[in-house]
């Protein structure tokens, strides 16, 4: 059995739109029914209203006062006009004031009113097992002195009058149904002109090939306007990032190449030596040139490790001051023959807490990098300080040796990869962009200062407390 | 001399006689004679040997007084209404009495003939002049109603006694007749009068009439249903037909199913027999009815191109001369008009019809 792999649906734009239009024209279309039904109830009421009304005026011209009383000669054409109302039945009486019939069907229902005035008054009753519709009218009438009123009552079942309802409730809704059709397939067409400068970006990224870094030549209309230029920017930032991963290729491709170059020529050089003294000082250099490769190597794991975990954003809280004195008490343990002097000044913090939200892996290697740096830069005798102190906003990391410190105008340079102040040095030149890509990660802000005894302070603010 | 006579007949396969209620019965009461619609009766049965049919014949006015009289009585045994007094028909009608059916299989009605999906007509029988040929010449013949009246005029004598036609304050036919020309024409009661003045004798029913024109006793009768006229005419031909040209009434003869008809699916099965095409071939063939489907009017033929034929439209204009002062005010200007004052007695019934013989 082929087993198809079930995709959820995406939402379709047009689909939204034209099922929003949809509810929309429904909505309208329940109103217009409502009005529909109404309006078709008046007017089928109206139109046979109207032979009733007819038809009794007839009768009333032709009734007449005798000395018997009240007498009336209905004429053919009453009856044929509340019969154009073809298959309807037909029921009549003809009485006086004092509620005697004349003529005509005394079980009919009366009025619920009082029928005077000759104004007609209408009303729907059942009657020999079916709803009919009735008109009642008066006249007065009067023979020399004597007069009388004479009540008129004429009725019909509802047959025509519901058929002609129904009829105008069909056609009116037939026309609403197809005016909403056409509207609907109007905005199907409008959709879909609108939605077509999406489609020929979708038709453009398609297209591309990996390495097209265009920026997308489209027109926007202003509703997506921003969506494009993010777009761009987003392309824009691709190139720089993948720009930079092959400078970086490149530079590492470059330092290691170099390096084992140089180990190469040392112990080239070492082999041709005669004297056991100049092989020994060849190996030597051999040696550092390889302690110096294998820096170089740790640290562009370093770098790439912290670069990486920036990416992946593997963050939690921890207490900066624990980091700092547990980084320290480690290089402190390192350095235990050297004449190095540590010191871990903790400052009140005043209240601000320690606790920062980052990653401590990363944070621990730039720290470690600072602390490697200083030792390594400064004098046998140097004086390594950590101090945690507060800021504005935050707490700070600083780390001051007595070393020959950083000449301003390069402040800047020393941040790039594979720069090294000091020439022919054991330095990578990745130490201190570890330390600034850390920071970045965190948000910290990384500046270089003099220290008070001369030498290089680095400092890190730290912006925010602990994570959310 | 009301006619009583309940002809009942019983036209069953094997003649046993059903009682009303049994599934296989349909009642049928009507007002047309037995005798014109026997074998069209008796071919229904042929074609659906399930269902015996009871036929009962009434006068017009009996039928009518016997439907509302058991209106309110539904195991009275009455499924179809048949009638020739298309007014009654219409009353009966519009006050309920009749169960809707819309006809299966059937020929194309016009719009005159049926009301309300309730009452059909299927037969088109114009109103005629029958005349006893050795009696009235054929140059004497009127070719209009004025033309009688005149011709009435110059020949009192010989019209004397010798004119027949409906008493219309108790034949229910001959009442729809009679308004249905004055409907038409002013003139009708110009020609009541010249009636009137020539001591016409008054009928039940159509076939009496033919009977003293066919006897000699009567010269011509005036409104007659030309069904009947005709098929007399068919076996005697003493008897001659006339038509008006300046119009002919045409009356159908309509059928409804009873409100409380026990044999429902029997009587609709009836109806939708009557107004099929089979059903209307039958009514030309085996009855003397003449079929509302123009091409089984072969009867009609010699009469078509001269004679404006007005069939009577269904619908409840009829109810204008039901209503009571109406029927009463018509009533007196046609006994002024038709009657001659001596004889307004109330037993006029019995007393016309001797004085009139006597007279004679």
């Amino acid at each position: 059995m082929l087993m198809m792999p079930r995709t959820k649906r995406r939402q379709s734009m047009r689909q939204r739109l034209l099922l929003g239009m949809l509810a929309g024209f429904i909505a309208i279309l329940s109103i217009i029914s409502i009005g529909l039904w109404r309006y078709a109830d008046d007017a089928a009421n109206q139109s046979y209203d109207r032979l009733l009304s007819g038809a009794a005026l007839v009768i009333l011209e032709h009734t007449f006062l005798t000395t018997q009383g009240i007498s009336v000669d209905i004429p053919y054409s009453a009856m044929e006009t509340v019969g154009l109302a073809r298959d309807d039945r037909v029921f009549y009486r003809i009485y006086s004031q004092n509620g005697t019939t004349i003529t005509g069907d005394s079980q009919l229902p009366l009025p619920d009113v009082i029928v005077n005035d000759k104004i007609p008054y209408y009303f729907d009753a059942w009657y020999s097992l079916e709803r009919a519709h009735f008109i009642v009218q008066s006249r007065l009438l009067t023979e020399g002195s004597h007069s009388d009123t004479v009540i008129v009552q004429i009725g019909h079942t509802r047959r025509a009058r519901n058929s002609l309802r129904t009829d105008l409730i069909i056609n009116g809704f037939s026309i609403a149904l197809i005016v909403t059709l056409v509207g609907l397939f109007f905005i199907w067409i409008g959709i879909n002109r609108a939605l077509h400068p999406l489609i020929a970006i979708e038709e453009d990224l398609r297209q591309r090939e990996v390495t097209d870094f265009k920026l997308l030549q489209v027109k926007p209309p202003r509703e997506i306007a921003s969506l494009i230029s993010s777009i761009n920017a987003y392309i824009q930032r691709l190139k720089n990032s993948l720009e930079h991963s092959q400078d970086f290729i490149a530079d590492v491709t470059h330092q290691t190449r170099t390096s084992l170059g140089t180990l190469q020529g040392q112990l080239g050089l070492a082999t041709q030596e005669t004297s056991l003294e100049a092989m020994r000082e060849r190996l030597q250099r051999a040696d550092c040139q390889v302690q110096r490769t294998i820096r170089l190597n740790n640290q562009l794991l370093s770098h790439a490790m912290v670069i990486h975990r920036a990416d992946k954003q593997e963050t939690s809280n921890f207490s900066l001051v624990d980091l700092a004195r547990s980084t320290l008490e480690q290089i402190v343990r390192d350095q235990i023959h050297s004449h190095i002097e540590f010191a871990f000044i903790l400052d009140d913090l005043a209240g601000e807490s320690d606790i920062i939200g980052g990653d401590p892996i990363s944070l621990r290697e730039a720290l470690r990098n600072l602390l490697d740096n200083a030792v390594r830069h400064g004098p046998p005798a140097n004086k390594i300080d950590v101090r945690i102190c507060k800021h504005q906003s935050g707490v700070s990391l600083i780390v001051d040796d007595e070393g020959p410190g950083i000449a301003k105008d390069k402040h800047k340079k020393v941040l790039e990869r594979f720069y090294s102040d000091t020439l022919g040095d054991t330095g990578s030149g990745l130490g201190l962009a570890i330390v600034n890509a850390v920071a970045l990660s965190h948000k910290a802000t990384l500046s270089l200062q003099n220290s008070p005894s001369g030498g290089l302070r680095v400092r890190l603010d730290f912006t925010n407390g602990g994570l959310e | 001399m009301i006619r009583l006579v309940l002809a009942l007949l019983v036209l069953i396969f094997l003649s046993s006689l059903s009682r009303a209620t049994e599934p296989g019965t349909l009642n049928i009461l009507s007002a047309t004679d037995t005798k014109a619609i026997k074998s069209l009766i008796r071919k229904f049965e042929l074609l659906n040997p399930d269902i015996h049919i009871t036929y009962q014949e009434f006068d017009a006015n009996e039928l009518f007084e016997t439907i509302r009289k058991h209106r309110d009585d539904p195991s009275y045994p009455v499924d179809i209404v048949i009638s020739s007094a298309m007014d009654l028909q219409v009353k009966l009608v519009n006050e309920g009495m009749a169960r809707p059916h819309n006809l299966v299989g059937a020929i194309d009605i016009e719009d005159w003939a049926q009301w309300r999906n309730e009452l059909y007509g299927f037969t088109f029988e114009p109103l005629v002049l029958a005349y006893n040929k050795s009696m009235f010449p054929e140059a004497m013949h009127p070719k209009t109603r004025s033309d009688l009246a005149s011709i009435m005029r110059d020949f009192p004598v010989f019209f004397n006694n010798r004119i027949g036609t409906y008493d219309i304050r108790d034949a229910g036919s001959g009442y729809l007749f009679a308004t249905q020309d004055a409907i038409q024409s002013n003139q009708i009661f110009r020609l009541m009068e010249s009636f009137g003045r020539a001591n016409p004798r008054t009928y039940c029913c159509t076939s009496d009439i033919l009977d003293d024109i066919a006897r000699g006793k009567l010269i011509l009768g005036y409104n007659l249903i030309g069904s009947y006229a005709l098929a007399r005419a068919r076996q005697n031909p003493d008897i001659g037909v006339l038509m008006f040209n300046d119009y002919t009434i045409v009356m159908a003869r309509t059928a409804f199913i009873h409100r409380d008809a026990a044999h429902v699916s029997h009587a609709k099965r009836f109806l939708d027999f009557l107004l099929s095409n089979a059903g209307q071939e039958a009514i030309a063939k085996n009855s003397d009815l003449i079929p509302i489907l123009r091409e089984y009017r072969t009867a009609l033929a010699p009469f078509e191109d001269t004679s404006p034929f007005l069939p009577i439209h269904l619908g409840v204009g009829l109810l204008t001369y039901q209503d009571k002062l109406k029927k009463r005010n018509f009533l007196t200007n046609w006994e002024a008009s038709f009657l001659p004052k001596k004889l307004l007695l109330p037993q006029w019934n019995n007393q016309l019809r001797t004085k009139s013989v006597d007279s004679n």
